[in-house]
């Protein structure tokens, strides 16, 4: 494929792409993302492969293994096109028939069809089936439909539109002013407006600067950065790039897990494709732009996660974060202004450039705009990806789309933001998906991991599990950190075990009220978030612990 | 002379020589003549030579500390009276405790080479300022002194006699667990410090451990040593790796990772020659080793098990399956079993959280496995 070299051969491309293209060509979209991998989809993948090989329908039928579909619940999950009927729980055994019945004789096979586990209702296409039919699937909708190791895939499903668009027809302020306007912010966790951090990193002085996507996700119960950024990476990449371009930086990070074999393929595959088509690299679209990209891995601890730590780790040091009064944007990388945005913030760019900021701004919520991609898990009957518009509540994630706790428990809790969230009670439910409202009530959103806990969740071990998990992940350089949350942990594990003691609850509150104060990164002055949380919620179960 | 002129050694010399008691006596507390009252320091000392003893497998009651005052000649032959008594019942040295005669003898040898060191520990840890019976016995009954003796003194103490086997000759963990009558996760726990330490070598392919040093080998011991090493130091795939990454600043991790997915462990060999080799100090490698989780300084097994440990899975009852690995294969996470079959590790949210409780098997995620499905799951590694 020779280079592209203007927003007119991109066009033209495109145009090729979507000739060559059958739209009524059968096509096999098998979920590769992480929770069906876990369920042995690669045998469902082999074995869709041989059977199509076998029948002689090479030709005739595009087989695809995608990323995450969103309802891992349900895994393997296969979307047959262009019908887009789904199946569910498919196993390597029912392949011959899925090809014999709906490639061949275009039928449904009724048996592998979602089912509603109380109205008994059967929804035959993806669109229909309650888990995704309440969603606004702005995002990772595209994951079903492309193969993320093909960047003809993306760019015939009208990808790097936008970013032609960002070079040709705008200038960087422009581009700058529309990620204001649609204030678009971080989700990585803080809710920062990512329009004003990319222009704090526009303005530093330092000609040199760089861009970076966090793919961290260390938030133990996220897994929708990964979802889109394994089963659409060049979205990441458009993003991250017309990112650049208003920023002004000619070199990129990408900072993401170790631990994903596809994830670390797919991306290097992604970052290859784009080079080689002038994407990426040098000269990008023939506009004498130059920026490239270059892949870290987080080498498996969870502070990585903070952005100044994460920054010293792309350095080659530990990664011990700094004091927040120095600003990454202007000091980051080696002292250059770097600008470092969530694998989710990257992904909403080419969307509000293409259609606009004021189609963005009117998703969501007054101050909390578009879509929020949401990992639903723990005592739920559909855990999976979910992506909703701000605004919407808690109750009709969990109960309409997730559907409730499994085995008809009450739920008790909901837990947000991992190990360094809140847990509020069921009885606020209602609260919108909106960053600042969930912080007012004690469930900052954070990266989005929303976990449900049912009736049988005991809240004291609970906040003793996150602790447990936040003294394991503190890098050590700051003392309220460290010793705090140890102090807290032998304070909760005798209270678990039975040996609580009156002044306790006292005792903890103040150790956590220090570390907020003192501590210096977010690690450290939100470690006991859980803590206060359960405290102000269920206090009767710290209680029971002491007595 | 004074009882607290009795040293550890003159204890252990005496049951080395195959005496089946010994009974120290002499001035009661507080009626010293001078103003060293060493008869409190007598004292810590027999508390502290009974507990050793118990360590070895040998009866505490073979040693004895009485008062006895020049003038209480019928006292002191009461005293011999019982304790004769005493020793006869318990029976012949070693014997009596069911320790074949050389065992014992090996585990004495390690325990006097450790002389200097307890007396160190002793003094600097163990030693009681109170000059009361009282306080010297609430001492050595107390849970604090129980902690730091297992880990000043009976961790110790198992390394230099695994160290002692080792130098012999190389030998598996699962041997070492089979001479030193110690469970395989004990053994992987010591052998884990002392590769750490660089005083022994683990060669993953042949499943043996080596001591890294040894004076007094031979010419055959020697060369059986240098076989054993880690696989990775020889081998041309290191080089490449580091000189990818030649010149690059941020090329530490980087290479660190490539040789980890290559060899799945960091021996300590390899991270002395990477420090050289990019002309960055040992005490970098080592910080940036030590400090990031995926780098593991310690073997492992041919099997990596790995239960997750995120909110989800926990939820779902992974601690639970957690125990029943652990129970099945005999090792707690960071531990390799003996024959170097499973190592298992516990981890952080991988992101399948749908899936849970999971546990992933050489990077295999298996999810929904409840803790009796467990053992199914694990019969299909050989």
């Amino acid at each position: 494929m020779p280079r592209i070299n203007s927003a007119a051969e991109l066009d033209a491309l495109r145009k090729d792409i979507l000739s060559r293209k059958d739209p009524e060509k059968p096509a096999i979209a098998i979920c590769a993302g992480a929770g069906c991998h876990g369920l042995d989809n690669g045998a469902v993948i082999r074995a869709f492969q041989e059977e199509i090989e076998k029948q002689g329908l090479t030709d005739q039928v595009d087989v695809r293994a995608t990323g995450c579909h969103g309802m891992c619940e349900q895994g393997p999950n296969v979307a047959i096109y262009p019908e887009e009927i789904y199946y569910v729980k498919v196993t390597p055994e029912d392949v011959p028939e899925i090809v014999k019945q709906t490639i061949q004789g275009k039928s449904v096979v009724e048996r592998l069809v979602y089912t509603d586990p109380v109205s008994g209702e059967k929804s035959v296409h993806l669109n229909e089936i309650p888990f995704y039919k309440l969603q606004r699937r702005n995002l990772i909708s595209h994951n079903t439909r492309i193969d993320p190791t093909n960047i003809e895939d993306y760019i015939g499903n009208g990808g790097y539109a936008a970013l032609s668009k960002a070079l040709f027809e705008m200038k960087p302020e422009d581009v700058l002013g529309e990620v204001k306007k649609a204030n678009l912010r971080g989700r990585g966790g803080g809710g920062f407006p990512a329009g004003l951090k990319w222009e704090t990193a526009r303005n530093a002085p330092d000609k040199e600067k760089y861009v970076i996507v966090n793919g961290h996700e260390g938030e133990p119960g996220a897994f929708m950065d990964r979802a889109i950024f394994t089963g659409n990476p060049h979205l990441v990449l458009e993003g991250l790039i017309i990112g650049a371009f208003a920023i002004g930086a000619q070199q990129g990070f990408i900072y993401t897990r170790h631990d994903s074999k596809q994830l670390k393929k797919n991306i290097d595959r992604a970052l290859e494709q784009a080079r080689e088509y002038g994407l990426l690299g040098e000269n990008i679209l023939g506009t004498g732009i130059n920026f490239d990209v270059e892949v870290h891995y987080d080498v498996g601890i969870f502070v990585s996660g903070e952005s100044s730590a994460l920054m010293r780790s792309i350095e080659g040091k530990n990664p011990e974060p700094r004091p927040k009064y120095i600003r990454t944007s202007v000091h980051g990388i080696w002292d250059k202004p770097s600008n470092l945005n969530n694998v989710e913030t990257w992904a909403n760019v080419p969307q509000i450039i293409e259609k606009g900021a004021d189609w963005y701004a009117g998703i969501g919520t007054e101050r909390s705009k578009g879509t929020k991609m949401i990992s639903l898990s723990g005592n739920v009957v559909n855990s999976g990806v979910v992506e909703v518009p701000f605004g919407t509540t808690l109750r009709q994630i969990i109960y309409d789309i997730g559907g409730g706790a499994p085995g008809g428990k009450k739920i008790k809790a909901i837990h947000f933001g991992g190990a360094m969230g809140g847990s509020i009670p069921e009885s606020l439910i209602d609260t919108p998906l909106d960053f600042d409202e969930l912080k007012k009530v004690g469930a900052p959103m954070g990266a989005g991991a929303l976990m449900v806990m049912d009736e049988d969740t005991n809240m004291v071990d609970a906040t003793r599990f996150f602790l447990t998990f936040l003294t394991n992940e503190s890098c050590g350089k700051c003392v309220p950190c460290r010793e705090g949350i140890r102090q807290l942990l032998t304070i909760l594990g005798d209270m678990c075990d039975g040996n609580g003691k009156e002044g306790d609850i006292e005792t903890m509150q103040e150790i956590a009220e220090v570390m907020s104060a003192a501590s210096l990164c977010s690690l450290g002055k939100t470690a006991t978030d859980p803590l206060k949380g359960t405290l102000k919620y269920f206090r009767e179960e710290y209680e029971a612990a002491i007595k | 002379m004074c009882t607290g002129r009795v040293d550890l050694s003159f204890v252990l010399r005496a049951i080395a020589n195959g005496k089946d008691g010994v009974l120290i006596g002499g001035c009661w507390p507080g009626e010293c003549h001078y103003i060293t009252e060493g008869n409190y320091l007598a004292l810590s000392m027999i508390n502290l030579s009974r507990k050793l003893l118990e360590l070895i497998g040998l009866d505490p009651k073979r040693l004895r500390l009485e008062w006895i005052a020049a003038s209480e000649g019928s006292r002191y032959a009461e005293v011999m009276n019982d304790f004769s008594q005493t020793v006869k019942s318990i029976g012949p040295l070693g014997k009596a405790e069911g320790i074949d005669e050389d065992v014992l003898a090996f585990r004495l040898r390690t325990l006097q080479s450790m002389i200097p060191y307890i007396r160190l520990v002793e003094r600097e840890r163990f030693r009681v300022t109170t000059k009361s019976v009282e306080a010297v016995e609430g001492f050595y009954a107390s849970d604090e002194f129980a902690t730091m003796f297992q880990e000043l003194i009976a961790d110790k103490l198992a390394i230099c006699q695994i160290m002692d086997c080792l130098r012999e000759k190389p030998r598996s963990s699962g041997e070492l667990s089979k001479m030193l009558g110690l469970s395989s996760s004990e053994i992987s726990r010591h052998v884990n410090i002392a590769t750490r330490q660089g005083m022994c070598r683990f060669d993953e392919r042949q499943n043996l451990v080596a001591a890294a040093y040894n004076p007094d080998a031979d010419e055959s011991a020697v060369k059986a040593a240098a076989e054993v090493k880690p696989m990775a130091l020889g081998n041309d795939k290191i080089d490449q790796i580091i000189e990818k990454y030649q010149g690059n600043p941020g090329a530490l991790i980087h290479v660190l990772m490539d040789i980890q997915s290559e060899n799945q462990w960091l021996p300590k060999e390899i991270l002395t020659l990477i420090s050289g080799k990019l002309n960055v100090p040992l005490s970098r490698v080592m910080q940036i080793s030590s400090f990031y989780k995926t780098f593991s300084l310690t073997p492992k097994g041919r099997h990596e098990i790995h239960v997750c440990n995120g909110t989800s899975c926990h939820l779902r009852g992974a601690d639970h399956l957690l125990a029943s690995v652990q129970e099945l294969i005999g090792i707690k996470p960071g531990e390799v079993n003996g024959d170097s079959k499973f190592s298992l590790e516990t981890g952080n949210c991988l992101g399948c959280c749908t899936l849970g409780p999971e546990i992933i098997i050489d990077g295999k995620h298996h999810g929904r496995i409840s803790p009796d499905k467990a053992q199914d799951l694990l019969k299909n590694y050989a």
